[in-house]
């Protein structure tokens, strides 16, 4: 039995797709739906595709979404319980919540015009806190819609949430980590979310009894714009863990046992470029981090609580791992 | 300061007039002898020259607080020869053309003594307030009776007529001013509520709704009765230097303010000069432009006189000096243009927003409603993207290009017989394109009717305002949806940072991510500005020097995503959730397979631990003491623990469900139970985090049984509320499932296998009405489990 927590020597993986998209610009996200069966894709060239993906490998284009005016900046898929909801947010201010027909066709479920200037980042909440999705936009401002199960859609506007501009969100994991403490019932997870901007704070907002949504926590360590913040999920342990990147070049791991003050931060090493996004795997226990030279590095935690990058050697490429084999998914 | 003439054989000075010209000051006094006068004064020469002296053979009140003597010069043609004159319940006209004045009474219309008269651009209105409470309107055609009696609750202290509008008087009470129209004399047009006892306000000369206030506060207040008329706000606020503001003026075309000061202990009262600059939303903006010159004692009156070397202002005061200022002519012409470029002739608005379809150059009402289509025609001329005409009686449409033609709005507005009077036109919308959404739609309708609800109110003509309105909504629309007209401005506001490279977690740890061209690489080590840079226009730039199309770029660039599968990373393995036996079978033998399972999958740790189960349980009860039972859970606890740190959700999972299987199987013989609650918490919270993975492997029958080995003590926020395995609920007949059940993999509505089937066989909708459609012809989204 392996004794120390390193990766195991498991079958290693390689590029499961390649999706050449047809954008006829730059690709500024893509995101696979719940099931990993689907992509969408959103372009500076105002559209957004949808693809199938087969196990095979191969992939097939379903969908192509015209409706936004300017370049699409981010796309977030609805929990699979709420029918195949896809949530886009894009540079002519608006947001919309596009719906899955019968036919294969997507059609506009919602619109949502409440920002005066571009939407950067739009993150839809676990599916415990119904169809929710938080946007922020350069006009400082952070919405939350919501979809009420009463088909209302409901809609919070924080205001000057962020001098400047707000560049990311992200939501916190719907469990509460109190419940792991032995003898304690658990309370509701508190609804929050996190949130980074042009005035180099990363802020966390908490919705109150009143339905209202308060800036709980400010985190200051960066010394530029933060670019991606991400919200680690539950891992079974008694704490909470967010990432933070921005155009300072570093990547800030924030950590705090829950029901605690202090945050204690772990900077990981210098990278040479701005960072873009930073995501968290499954567990939490993978960080990837794009960053402005074109790489995307992975960072582990082993168990000695310190951050090894996986694949040191990125050179030049995006490619995370370089191996043959293909997965037997 | 010019000249200074002081009053040695009066008691007090009261008014000051100026005449229209510009060249004649007359002043209300109260003589020695307690009697009212009148001393007027011709100012063409370097120091006044004392023209006349009227006696007004009235003796003052008793009371000290009521001496008032309101006198004003006609401010028309027709009446510049009158001065009107207030004496206690009197009001005269006195007539300066002959060289001898001669007076002519109004009949007596007030109780007590009149508080202030003022001239109403139509030659022929007077108004005049009183101690009385009464507000008197007077036509000197018909001098037996007030033509227009306001009734106020309290009496004013202060009456203007507005400048600009001959029928609209401003009455200052205590902390208010109201606007009337004399001709609905019952209701008031407006109600501007100054926070503090308002001294003196005065009327814009050029802009017609606006004036301005001097109160107690040492606020200069700006006004715009028009534009706030439900909710009155001040346009503009300004502190005075000192405590209160006694007078404030208008400066002859209406770019400046001058004011004077309270008086206060130490210091004297002093005139100051202000700039007055509207901006472009409509705000006024009041700057200090410079001081004029002080009094010490309070100062009670002030008019602008006129001379061929330009304005220069006259002021009484309490120490009974008659002054005159020559205003500093530097500051006073940088912002008053001498003749006056038509400031305020700029229509602003209902909604705040000059548009630039009507900049009309004049204020003209339209008495009709042909002069207003009249009117209405001549303004849209100008403008070639807005067509008028009328399409029924009383029906008009209203159509608006935007610039590349592209969309068309049409309103068509319907006037109702009696307009302007009493009621609103209708208003319909349409549009080309479905360019409006609904809501936007019935918002414009809402603001159009709002608008026009403002003017019919007070009679007006209101569908000028309306078009005004639609033109600067349309423009907004537009602007929303064709936001993204200049990429360039897009690149280059700073604010605006679109990223370039998203590499996201999706699914079950795929990771997947856009290459970025590594020519978009080069270039931007270069500009290193690339989230400014304009990616079109850079494409265009990187084809330039290789002499290659744009076209060849986007091919080269044509973005890919790549989709990589990481889940390794985290222990994930399909193959091995997929086939890994844990129920309906012999516990040793799904423990002997399970080891086989992992060895084809290199998970050697998983090989070990399985053969390590495979012994616990074929351990035979006589060998099995309290001592191996003790070692067997320490063991297994140890295996989980490591799991736990690591953070292998499924092998952890998996063993910790399979330990629950093979205790309900066994009974009371079960051999492999964990008391240590914190590894049993945080392996239910694994088991939770491993039933969402195998949902997203779409496994959704071992999703079910890993949450139903879950122990029952969980808390329950944790279940999946529809899907929740075990307890999964019939839909048709509200009951727990206990066996097979069927659900939709899309609404995961399902039931009772046999009431689901029953249920199909005659409908394709989901029986929750949830509206989605389950069965298609061809293709069924009902899985079984």
């Amino acid at each position: 039995m392996a004794t120390s927590g390193t990766i195991p020597p498991a079958t290693p993986v390689g590029v499961l797709n390649t999706i050449e998209t047809g954008h006829e610009d730059i690709i500024h996200d893509a995101q696979l739906d719940f099931y990993g069966k689907r992509l969408a894709t959103c372009s500076s060239d105002h559209s957004v595709k949808i693809f199938r993906i087969l196990s095979d490998g191969s992939h097939q284009q379903t969908a192509k979404l015209n409706r936004h005016e300017g370049p699409v900046w981010q796309v977030s898929w609805a929990h699979p319980k709420f029918g195949s909801v896809l949530a886009t947010c894009s540079y002519d201010r608006r947001i919309l919540f596009w719906q899955e027909k019968d036919d294969g066709s997507w059609d506009v479920l919602h619109e949502y015009r409440g920002h005066t200037s571009s939407v950067n980042s739009i993150d839809f909440s676990p599916p415990e806190w119904d169809l929710t999705v938080a946007c922020a936009s350069s006009d400082g401002a952070i919405s939350v819609v919501t979809h009420t199960p009463t088909g209302e859609w409901q809609e919070k506007k924080i205001v000057n949430a962020h001098d400047i501009g707000c560049n990311s969100i992200s939501w916190a994991p719907p469990h509460n980590p109190q419940f792991l403490a032995p003898g304690m019932v658990a309370d509701p997870a508190p609804v929050r979310f996190v949130s980074g901007g042009c005035d180099n704070l990363v802020k966390i907002w908490q919705r109150d009894e009143m339905g209202e949504w308060k800036n709980i926590e400010v985190l200051s360590k960066h010394s530029d714009w933060v670019r991606s913040v991400a919200w680690a999920p539950a891992t079974g342990i008694v704490e909470e863990v967010i990432a933070s990147g921005g155009q300072d070049l570093s990547v800030i791991i924030w950590k705090r046992p829950f029901e605690t003050t202090e945050w204690t931060t772990v900077v990981l090493p210098p990278f040479s470029d701005m960072i873009w996004h930073v995501s968290w795997s499954l567990m939490g226990n993978i960080l990837a981090v794009s960053s402005g030279d074109n790489k995307v590095s992975l960072w582990h935690e082993g168990t000695d609580q310190a951050w090894d990058c996986i694949n040191p050697d990125v050179h030049g490429t995006a490619e995370p791992v370089q191996t043959p084999n293909n997965t037997d998914n | 300061m010019l000249f200074v003439w002081k009053f040695t054989q009066e008691k007090e000075l009261l008014s000051l007039s100026v005449n229209s010209a510009g060249n004649y000051a007359s002043v209300g006094l109260l003589s020695n002898s307690n009697k009212y006068m009148i001393h007027s004064f011709g100012l063409q020469s370097s120091e006044p020259t004392q023209r006349q002296q009227i006696d007004l053979k009235l003796p003052s009140t008793q009371d000290k607080k009521a001496n008032d003597c309101p006198i004003q010069w006609g401010i028309h043609a027709d009446t510049e020869e009158l001065l009107a004159v207030g004496a206690n319940q009197k009001l005269e006209l006195w007539n300066f053309a002959r060289s001898v004045p001669q007076p002519f009474s109004l009949t007596q219309g007030h109780l007590l003594a009149i508080r202030d008269i003022n001239w109403s651009s139509d030659p022929n209105l007077l108004g005049s307030c009183s101690y009385d409470s009464s507000v008197l309107i007077w036509d000197t055609r018909n001098n037996t009776q007030p033509s227009v009696r306001i009734k106020t609750l309290a009496g004013a202290s202060s009456i203007k007529f507005c400048r600009e509008k001959e029928e609209i008087i401003a009455l200052a009470h205590e902390d208010i001013v109201t606007i009337w129209d004399i001709r609905f004399g019952n209701k008031y047009l407006a109600f501007l509520d100054v926070p503090a006892k308002v001294l003196n306000f005065d009327w814009h000369p050029k802009v017609p709704q606006v004036l301005s206030t001097a109160s107690k506060d040492g606020y200069i207040r700006m006004w715009d009765y028009e534009q706030y008329a439900l909710e009155p706000y001040p346009l503009a606020e300004q502190p005075h230097r000192q405590n209160g503001v006694s007078r404030i003026k208008f400066t002859p075309c209406g770019r400046g303010l001058v004011t004077c000061s309270t008086i206060i202990t130490h210091k004297s009262p002093s005139i100051t000069l202000w700039s007055l600059r509207e901006s472009s939303s409509g705000n006024w903006q009041i700057d200090n432009a410079g001081f004029v010159g002080s009094k010490n004692e309070q100062v009670v009156g002030m008019e602008w006189t006129h001379e061929q070397d330009g304005y220069k202002l006259c002021t009484i005061s309490k120490s009974k000096e008659m002054t005159l200022y020559q205003v500093d002519p530097r500051s006073f012409s940088s912002m008053e243009n001498p003749e006056g470029k038509a400031l305020g002739k700029k229509r602003q608005t209902l909604t705040g927003a000059a548009s630039d379809q009507f900049k009309s150059t004049e204020h003209y009402e339209p008495t009709s409603l042909q002069e207003e289509v009249e009117l209405i025609k001549k303004y849209i001329s100008q403008n070639d993207r807005i067509d008028f005409q009328q399409i029924g009686q009383r029906r008009y449409s209203v159509k608006m290009r935007s610039s590349d033609n592209k969309n068309i709005v049409q309103c068509v507005i319907s006037l109702p017989p009696l307009y302007p009077r009493a009621c609103e036109p209708n208003f319909e919308i349409y549009t080309s394109l479905g360019l409006i959404e609904v809501s936007i739609k019935s918002e414009l309708i809402q603001t159009l009717t709002s608008t026009a609800a403002h003017y019919v109110s007070h009679n007006r003509f209101c569908l000028r305002y309306c078009i005004d309105t639609l033109c600067s909504s349309f423009h907004k629309l537009s602007m929303e949806n064709s936001v993204y007209q200049d990429l360039n401005e897009l690149y280059t506001q700073p604010k605006i940072s679109p990223p370039l490279m998203r590499a996201r977690f999706g699914a079950n740890d795929k990771l997947c991510f856009c290459l970025v061209h590594p020519l978009v690489k080069t270039t931007r080590a270069q500009t290193d500005l690339i989230p400014r840079l304009n990616p079109r226009e850079l494409a265009h730039s990187l084809s330039q020097p290789s002499s290659t199309s744009a076209t060849r770029y986007t091919q080269d660039i044509s973005p890919t995503v790549k989709v990589f599968d990481l889940s390794y990373l985290s222990r994930l393995n399909y193959g091995l959730a997929r086939d890994t036996l844990f129920f309906n079978c012999d516990p040793s033998e799904a423990c002997y397979k399970n080891r086989l399972l992992a060895a084809t999958h290199n998970r050697h740790d998983l090989v070990q631990v399985w053969h390590l189960l495979l012994q616990l349980v074929n351990l035979k009860e006589d060998n099995y003491s309290l001592y191996m039972q003790f070692m067997a859970e320490e063991l297994v606890s140890r295996i989980l623990e490591y799991y736990l740190k690591i953070r292998d959700v499924q092998a952890a999972a998996t063993i910790s469900s399979f330990m629950t299987a093979y205790n309900i199987k066994m009974q009371k013989k079960a051999k492999l139970i964990i008391r240590n609650t914190n590894i049993n918490q945080r392996v239910e919270f694994y088991k939770i985090i491993y039933s969402q993975v195998l949902s997203r492997w779409n496994l959704h029958h071992l999703e079910c049984k890993a949450l139903k080995c879950m122990q029952q003590d969980k808390p329950t926020e944790y279940k999946f509320t529809r899907w929740g395995g075990g307890k999964f609920k019939c839909d048709i007949c509200n009951c727990l499932v206990n066996g097979l059940f069927s659900k939709c993999a899309q609404c995961y509505h399902g039931g009772h296998l046999h009431h689901v089937r029953n249920w199909f066989s005659t409908n394709g909708e989901c029986p929750t009405g949830c509206g989605c459609i389950c069965i298609q012809i061809g293709s069924s989204k009902i899985t079984s489990s």
